[in-house]
């Protein structure tokens, strides 16, 4: 099914493209992120539950294209921010074509999310057109804010953090935008807001938290060809992972100040060897099984409020395949 | 505005403005999550336990039609499912504090984005009078190129505020500081000047011998519970000097206290006497604590 939304999503994506210039430094890279291999999860969640609560899945399809060149932008923005190498598999967009290129088609990527939204207005009529932008309004204010709060950390070095920093943090960051308005969306288009989209509010969160934190620990313990990202890279980078915070508050007063001083270093500047030291670090105080299970606690939640998200919708494979999201979170193998 | 008195948080700030619909914010506390308990209050999680074990899907899915016979087969295949269910038990255990946190996070993230933004979204939209008033030239608006999109956004804002007669203007945010400013004006012109005291106009006119309610709604934006408070009124009074006594002004609750991040909805009763002359009367209302909660309570008076 995942592959099914994907594909109508990237075919609808792929028509909206400008087929004009500049090309070579615009149009045809605004493709490449979404062409990897991506998961989709968030056009996925955003047709899924339109089809689940009775609607058309394929009035869903401009939102789903709207929130998936939102994501790409955001991707594209954040290897800017963080500088990293490899994107799915790949080189980034910066590290192949240069951060001035990467930021304008981030850029692109944003305003073209606007057309479809604005293309919503025939299908769904004023009122569930406006739902949908003003869904889309608070997902990409969310999204930034979360990103300017770990951006900081990183800046200022703070290490003092806690589990709820960490949470808050990741509902604004990720969540909001990776699966509750996803669901939220997908809901409105299907009913016109008929059904209280506050619904997922906490299945979306547990699911995507769940979802973050285990992305975490694979850049820790994943492989580096089915990740596709470099291993380590969020040590490298200083990144506030729910392991990191967890070794902060666990390790000895010795240990922690060497962790702030490796923290206080510009990324370039932080060698393996005390990239390898962290991940010792994390092993010593089971910072990475605890992390292991947060994810399984949420995931378990997400369960229970799939129940009470989805619960009263009849049988359809667009429930079904929410369902086996949540069940594969719960399943997978870290 | 002097203030008599500090609000208790940094941040507290009020709102009042008229009651549109508020964002129910549904607050309950995180269920144990445990799948065996899922599995026997649902059919449809039972199914999907059943289905993560890679047993009885078919009994299961047929359980998701719902009904007594039904559920019973769906808890006898996630029953049959039985080791690894009990693995999956193991897995997402009781509720930890992780998920309880994560709970109570969101909630706070709601109270202080989600329902803002349907406050704004209500205020100041009213799609449907937007395209009874001219739909072509906001169709045909709202179609044009990608990079006119924000000033379009912008002039639905201001053409749905001045359809709603100004109702941003009655809007009031009060600041620790006490001063008054709209709150969540989009467009900087519907902004008083800071010390201006905002207007709270009763919508519809009033016939003397009747009642009128207004519900508004209280906003603490602030980290801390509100002191308790309570609402007192002037008389009302018109341009020729005739009063409506404060007495006929009535609030409920009486009195009341805002939880942070949350809100509030106080109806206020006007009633006209017999024989009120017509015309626009107003007068001050003011909330007792909160010295620069106050604004200009106006109705207008028809035979």
């Amino acid at each position: 099914m995942l592959d099914r939304y994907k594909a109508v999503t990237m075919g609808a994506l792929m028509s909206l493209l400008p087929v004009k210039e500049p090309r070579q430094y615009l149009y045809d890279l605004v493709p490449l992120y979404p062409q990897r291999a991506a998961k989709g999860l968030r056009p996925g969640l955003c047709i899924a539950t339109c089809g689940a609560f009775g609607g058309d899945p394929h009035l869903a399809v401009r939102s789903a294209v709207a929130l998936e060149l939102f994501h790409n932008a955001f991707l594209i923005h954040d290897d800017v921010e963080d500088g990293s190498e490899f994107r799915r598999g790949a080189p980034t967009l910066p590290a192949a074509y240069g951060m001035p290129i990467a930021v304008n088609v981030g850029d692109a990527m944003n305003v073209l999310s606007i057309r479809p939204l604005m293309e919503n207005l025939d299908a769904l009529g004023p009122k569930a057109t406006w739902r949908v932008f003003a869904e889309i309004e608070h997902m990409a204010r969310e999204s930034v804010e979360g990103q300017a709060m770990e951006l900081g950390w990183v800046r200022d070095n703070v290490c003092d953090l806690t589990e709820a920093d960490y949470l808050r943090m990741t509902l604004k960051k990720t969540c909001w935008y990776t699966c509750i308005h996803p669901c939220r969306i997908g809901s409105i288009v299907a009913t016109a807001g008929a059904v209280e989209p506050e619904r997922f509010d906490r299945f979306g969160y547990y699911m995507g938290a769940a979802f973050q934190i285990q992305d975490d620990v694979l850049n820790l313990v994943g492989e580096e060809a089915k990740y596709g990202k470099e291993i380590g890279g969020d040590i490298q980078e200083g990144k506030r992972t729910l392991m990191l915070i967890h070794a902060l508050g666990a390790c000895t007063a010795r240990e922690k100040e060497r962790l702030r001083r490796f923290l206080a270093k510009p990324r370039a500047e932080r060698p393996d060897r005390d990239v390898r030291w962290v991940y010792s670090l994390m092993r010593k105080y089971d910072s990475i099984e605890f992390a292991r299970r947060c994810a399984k606690n949420l995931a378990g939640a997400a369960l229970l409020e799939f129940v009470t998200a989805y619960g009263d919708r009849p049988a359809s494979e667009h429930k079904q395949f929410v369902e086996a999201l949540v069940i594969y979170m719960i399943e997978r193998d870290l | 505005m002097a203030t008599g008195r500090k609000i208790p948080s940094r941040k507290a700030a009020t709102a009042v403005k008229r009651r549109k619909p508020v964002a129910k914010r549904v607050t309950r506390e995180p269920e144990a999550v445990n799948v065996d308990e899922i599995k026997d209050a649902v059919p449809e999680a039972a199914g999907a336990a059943a289905r993560a074990a890679g047993a009885a899907a078919d009994a299961a899915a047929a359980a998701a039609g719902g009904g007594e016979s039904a559920r019973g087969e769906a808890s006898a295949a996630a029953a049959a499912a039985g080791d690894e269910l009990n693995a999956l038990r193991g897995a997402v255990g009781a509720t930890s504090r992780i998920v309880l946190q994560a709970a109570s996070i969101l909630e706070e993230e709601i109270a202080a984005g989600i329902v803002a933004a349907k406050k704004v979204e209500a205020r100041f939209v009213d799609v449907d009078k937007l395209r009874g008033a001219d739909p072509q030239e906001v169709m045909q608006r709202f179609r044009r190129d990608a990079h006119e999109v924000v000033d379009i956004l912008i002039d639905l804002v201001n053409v749905a505020t001045n359809s709603l007669s100004g109702l941003a203007q009655r809007v009031v945010r009060i600041s620790e500081a006490g001063v008054g400013a709209a709150a969540g004006a989009v467009s900087g012109k519907l902004r008083p000047a800071a010390g201006a005291v905002p207007s709270l106009a009763v919508p519809q006119p009033l016939k003397p011998g009747e009642s009128v309610q207004v519900p508004l709604t209280l906003e603490n934006d602030g980290d801390t519970t509100t002191e308790n408070f309570r609402f007192l009124c002037s008389d009302l009074v018109n341009a020729s000097g005739d009063r409506i006594a404060g007495g006929y002004v009535s609030f409920l609750p009486d009195a009341l206290a805002i939880a942070p991040r949350s809100a509030a909805t106080v109806t206020v009763t006007v009633s006209a006497p017999t024989g009120t002359p017509t015309g626009v009367y107003s007068g001050i209302v003011q909330a007792t604590r909160l010295e620069q909660l106050r604004a200009v309570l106006s109705v207008r008076v028809e035979q």
